[in-house]
C-alpha cells in the first residue's frame, strides 16, 4: 500500500511515441551553432541571477529602460548645450554644472547599454527563430530601430565635437558623398578652411533629439502584433539597473577627450565601441568598401525573415465552430492577437459570436488550444482532443505503476536538451509550448495511474512563444479556463518555471517530487477511464477524499 | 535562518558586483583608445572654384539663321564648356600627387572641388603646388589666358600629426595654412 523510499525507482519510461507538437515550427538548424556561443553566457547568468532575473531573457525590456534613462538624462544635458561652442559647453557641463559629469556619464553609459541590450535581444530572437512569418514585421522594425538608435548615437558623439566626434563626422560625410545627390562634397565642410558652421551643429542636435522621439513610433510598430506587450522589466529589476547605472557613472565618470582639430591627423582616439565600432574600419577601408559592408549587413539582417526560418511550415490554429461556445477565452489568451470574435454565419443556440483565427497573424503556438474547455480550437493535430489522444497512445505503451513521474517539458526549453533530465523513474513528455498543454492531459495521465505529473515551463520572460508559462500557471493553479479540474489530486501535480540551463535545479525539484510521490498511494487502476472529451462524465470519482483535494494545492517549485 | 539570510545577502552582493562589472566593462569599451600616434604629417589639397569654364562662340550664317525659329535667331551663339583642371604636388622636388578634376554636376555646371589628403613625412618640407587648366584645343588664346591658374612654392614646417592646408582663392591664388 505505502511506497517506501528504500525501494529502487522503476526504470525510465519509454520516450513519447507520438509527439503531438510535431507540427510546431521550431528555430532553424543554425541555432545549434549559435548556441555554442550563447549557452555559456546564458548558463552563467542563470546561475548568478536565476532564470527569473536573467538579463538575457529581458534584453528587449532592458533596451527600452536604458533608452528611457538616456532620453531623460539627455533632456537635462540639453539645457546646457550650445551649438555655437559645442566642445566648450560640454566641458562646462563636465566642470561647472553640479553633477554634470555624472549626468553625462549616465547618459552615455545608458545609451551604450541600450545598444548592448538591443544586440542581445537580436541574438535571442535569432536563437528563437522569431524572424519570419507573422513576426517579420517585428523583426524588420527591430532592425530599423537598431539602425536609428545607432544613427542617433552617432549624432550624439558628433555633438561633443571632440576628436572622436570629428572622425565620425568626417567618415560619415565621406560615406554620404558617395550619394550622387550633393552638388558639393559634404566632407569639404571639414577641410579645416573654416570651422564647421553652427547650422551643422544645429542639424546634429535636431537629429539627436528628434530621432529618439521618433523611436517611440517605431517601438509601437515593433510590438503592434502582440497582445499585452511588456515594454519594461519588472520593477525590482528597474530599481536594480538604475542603481547599478548610477553607481557606474559615479565610480567611473566619462572623461572628455580633446576638442576636434581639423588640421590634425587622427592619432589615438578614445572610441565608443558600441556606436563607433566601425571607426577603425573607416581608417582602413575606402568609403565605397565601407558602404558595401554596411549595405551587406543591412540587407542580411533585413532579409532574415527569408533566410533564417525553419524548413517546415507551421500549422496555424483553426476553430471548430460546432464546439465553440463563444466564451472568448482563446480570444483573450492569444499572445499575438490572432483571434477575433465574429458573428456566426450559421445560427446556433450556443452563442452569437464565434472565434475566428487570422492565419496571417497566428504563429501556431497552440496556447489557444489550452484555453478552450470544449477543445474546439488549436493547430492541426494539436488541439485538446489531439493532445488527449496522444496521451492515451503514450500510456498504452506501458502500464503505470503509480510511482513514476511524467515530466512534461517544453521542447523549445528544457526538453530541447533532454540528457540532463534523464532520471530513473522519470519519463520525459516533450510538448510544444507548455502554455498549449491542455490541463485535461494532466488529469488524464494521473487518472490513468501515473504517479505524478511535473509540468516544467520556461521562465515567464523566456517563453519561446509569449505568455505560455503565465497561462499554464493560471490554469493549473488559479482556476483560469481551461482549469485543472478540482477532482485532480493536486499533490500529484507539480509546476516549475526553469530554464534549460538550470538542469541542477530541475533535477533537484524532480527528486523532491519523486520522494513525495513515493509516499503516496499508487493511483493505478484506482480510477475509471477518461473519455476523450473536454468534460469527463460527472460520475467519475476522485482518487482521494474531497477534503484532501480541497486542502492540497499544486506544488509550485 | 541566519545561514539563509547570509546566503541571500551574498547572492545579492554577487549580483550587484556582476552588474557593476558589466557596466564598468561597458564604460571601458565606451572610450577605448584606438589608433596610434600619428608619426607622419599630411597636406590637404582643398580647392573649390566656380571659374573653370570657357565660352565657345561662333557666328551664325544666314542659312543657319533661316532654319531657326524667329525668336531664336541671334547672329552669335555661345556655349559654355567646362574646363578640367590638373593639380600637382611636389614635395622636396619629388612629385607625390597629381589629380585631374572636372566640374561637378550632371551637366558639369557645378563648382570644381578637390579635397585630397596626401600623407608626407613630418619635418621641414619644400612644397610646390600647381593648378593648371586643361584648355580644349581650338580655344582662343585670350580665353585660355583668362582661365584662373596658380602656383605655390613654399617651405613649411610640419610637426608629426599636423596637416598643412592648401587652398585656392580667386584673388589670393594658392595659399598654404597650418
Amino acid at each position: 500500500m505505502t511506497q517506501t523510499e528504500s525501494k529502487p525507482p522503476p526504470d525510465p519510461l519509454p520516450p513519447l511515441p507520438l509527439d503531438w507538437a510535431a507540427g510546431s515550427a521550431g528555430p532553424p538548424e543554425a541555432v545549434r551553432y549559435l548556441r555554442y556561443l550563447t549557452d555559456p553566457v546564458e548558463r552563467l547568468l542563470d546561475r548568478i541571477y536565476g532564470s527569473k532575473w536573467n538579463p538575457f531573457y529581458q534584453s528587449g525590456n532592458l533596451a527600452v529602460l536604458a533608452f528611457l534613462v538616456s532620453l531623460a538624462s539627455g533632456l537635462v544635458l540639453f539645457l546646457w548645450y550650445h551649438i555655437a561652442d559645442p566642445h566648450g559647453s560640454v566641458l562646462a557641463i563636465q566642470e561647472s554644472v553640479p553633477g554634470g559629469a555624472w549626468l553625462r556619464s549616465l547618459h552615455r553609459y545608458s545609451a551604450d547599454l541600450a545598444v548592448v541590450a538591443i544586440a542581445a535581444h537580436l541574438v535571442r530572437k535569432l536563437l528563437q527563430g522569431h524572424t519570419w512569418g507573422p513576426r517579420a514585421l517585428a523583426w524588420i522594425s527591430g532592425v530599423v530601430l537598431l539602425l536609428v538608435t545607432l544613427f542617433s548615437g552617432w549624432t550624439g558623439l558628433v555633438m561633443v565635437w571632440d576628436v572622436q566626434g570629428q572622425e565620425i563626422a568626417i567618415a560619415g560625410a565621406r560615406l554620404l558623398d558617395l550619394l550622387p545627390i550633393f552638388s558639393e562634397p559634404i566632407s569639404r565642410s571639414f577641410s579645416g578652411e573654416v570651422p564647421p558652421a553652427s547650422s551643422f551643429f544645429f542639424m546634429t542636435l535636431f537629429l539627436h533629439v528628434a530621432l529618439p522621439l521618433g523611436l517611440g513610433a517605431l517601438l509601437w510598430l515593433h510590438v503592434s502584433r502582440v497582445s499585452r506587450p511588456a515594454l519594461l522589466p519588472p520593477r525590482p529589476m528597474i530599481r536594480f539597473l538604475l542603481a547599478a547605472l548610477a553607481a557606474a557613472a559615479l565610480i567611473a565618470p566619462l572623461d572628455l577627450p580633446p576638442a576636434a582639430d581639423l588640421l590634425a591627423l587622427p592619432g589615438i582616439v578614445p572610441t565608443d565601441l558600441f556606436f563607433a565600432f566601425w571607426l577603425p574600419l573607416s581608417r582602413a577601408l575606402s568609403p565605397a568598401a565601407q558602404a558595401a559592408l554596411w549595405a551587406g549587413l543591412i540587407v542580411l539582417l533585413s532579409a532574415a525573415p527569408w533566410w533564417w526560418r525553419p524548413r517546415r511550415a507551421i500549422s496555424v490554429s483553426s476553430v471548430d465552430e460546432s464546439h465553440c461556445t463563444g466564451c472568448t477565452h482563446c480570444y483573450h489568451d492569444c499572445p499575438y492577437e490572432a483571434i477575433a470574435m465574429v458573428p456566426r454565419t450559421v445560427l446556433s443556440q450556443t452563442s452569437a459570436l464565434v472565434a475566428r483565427v487570422d492565419p496571417d497573424s497566428c504563429v501556431g503556438c497552440g496556447i489557444c488550444a489550452a484555453s478552450c474547455p470544449p477543445m474546439g480550437v488549436g493547430p492541426e493535430n494539436r488541439d485538446g482532443r489531439d493532445q488527449l489522444a496522444a496521451a492515451r497512445e503514450y500510456l498504452e505503451k506501458f502500464r503505470p505503476t503509480g510511482r513514476e513521474v511524467v515530466l512534461i517539458a517544453c521542447r523549445n526549453g528544457a526538453a530541447a536538451r533532454p540528457e540532463p533530465l534523464a532520471l530513473p523513474g522519470v519519463a520525459l513528455y516533450p510538448t510544444g509550448c507548455s502554455g498549449s498543454l491542455h490541463t485535461a492531459v494532466v488529469e488524464f495521465l494521473i487518472r490513468r495511474g501515473v504517479g505524478g505529473v511535473f509540468v516544467l515551463s520556461c521562465p515567464p520572460r523566456n517563453c519561446y512563444f509569449r505568455e505560455g508559462p503565465k497561462w499554464l500557471e493560471a490554469r493549473l493553479e488559479h482556476g483560469r479556463d481551461a482549469a485543472l479540474h478540482p477532482r485532480v489530486d493536486r499533490r500529484r501535480v507539480a509546476f516549475a518555471s526553469l530554464s534549460a540551463t538550470e538542469s541542477p535545479a530541475i533535477r533537484a525539484a524532480l527528486a523532491d517530487f519523486q520522494k513525495l510521490i513515493a509516499g503516496l498511494v499508487p493511483t493505478s487502476e484506482a480510477q475509471p477511464d477518461l473519455d476523450l472529451v473536454c468534460e469527463p462524465p460527472e460520475d467519475l470519482a476522485p482518487a482521494e477524499t474531497p477534503e484532501t483535494l480541497e486542502v492540497a494545492e499544486v506544488r509550485h517549485v | 535562518m541566519f545561514d539563509l539570510r547570509l546566503a541571500d545577502l551574498l547572492r545579492l552582493v554577487l549580483q550587484l558586483a556582476v552588474a557593476l562589472g558589466i557596466l564598468l566593462g561597458v564604460e571601458a569599451l565606451a572610450h577605448l583608445p584606438l589608433g596610434a600616434p600619428a608619426e607622419g604629417a599630411a597636406i590637404r589639397l582643398a580647392v573649390r572654384t566656380a571659374a573653370g569654364k570657357i565660352e565657345i562662340c561662333h557666328n551664325v550664317s544666314a542659312e543657319e539663321l533661316a532654319q531657326l525659329p524667329i525668336h531664336m535667331r541671334r547672329p552669335r551663339i555661345c556655349a559654355e564648356q567646362p574646363v578640367a583642371y590638373r593639380l600637382t604636388l611636389n614635395v622636396d622636388g619629388v612629385p607625390v600627387h597629381a589629380i585631374r578634376a572636372e566640374r561637378r554636376g550632371m551637366r558639369g555646371d557645378r563648382p570644381l572641388v578637390i579635397d585630397d589628403l596626401v600623407a608626407i613625412p613630418a619635418g621641414r618640407r619644400a612644397i610646390f603646388v600647381t593648378l593648371e587648366p586643361e584648355v580644349p584645343p581650338g580655344t582662343p588664346e585670350a580665353t585660355a589666358d583668362a582661365l584662373p591658374r596658380g602656383e605655390l612654392r613654399q617651405t613649411i614646417d610640419l610637426p608629426p600629426g599636423r596637416i598643412a592646408l592648401v587652398t585656392w582663392g580667386a584673388s589670393s591664388g594658392l595659399t598654404v595654412r597650418q
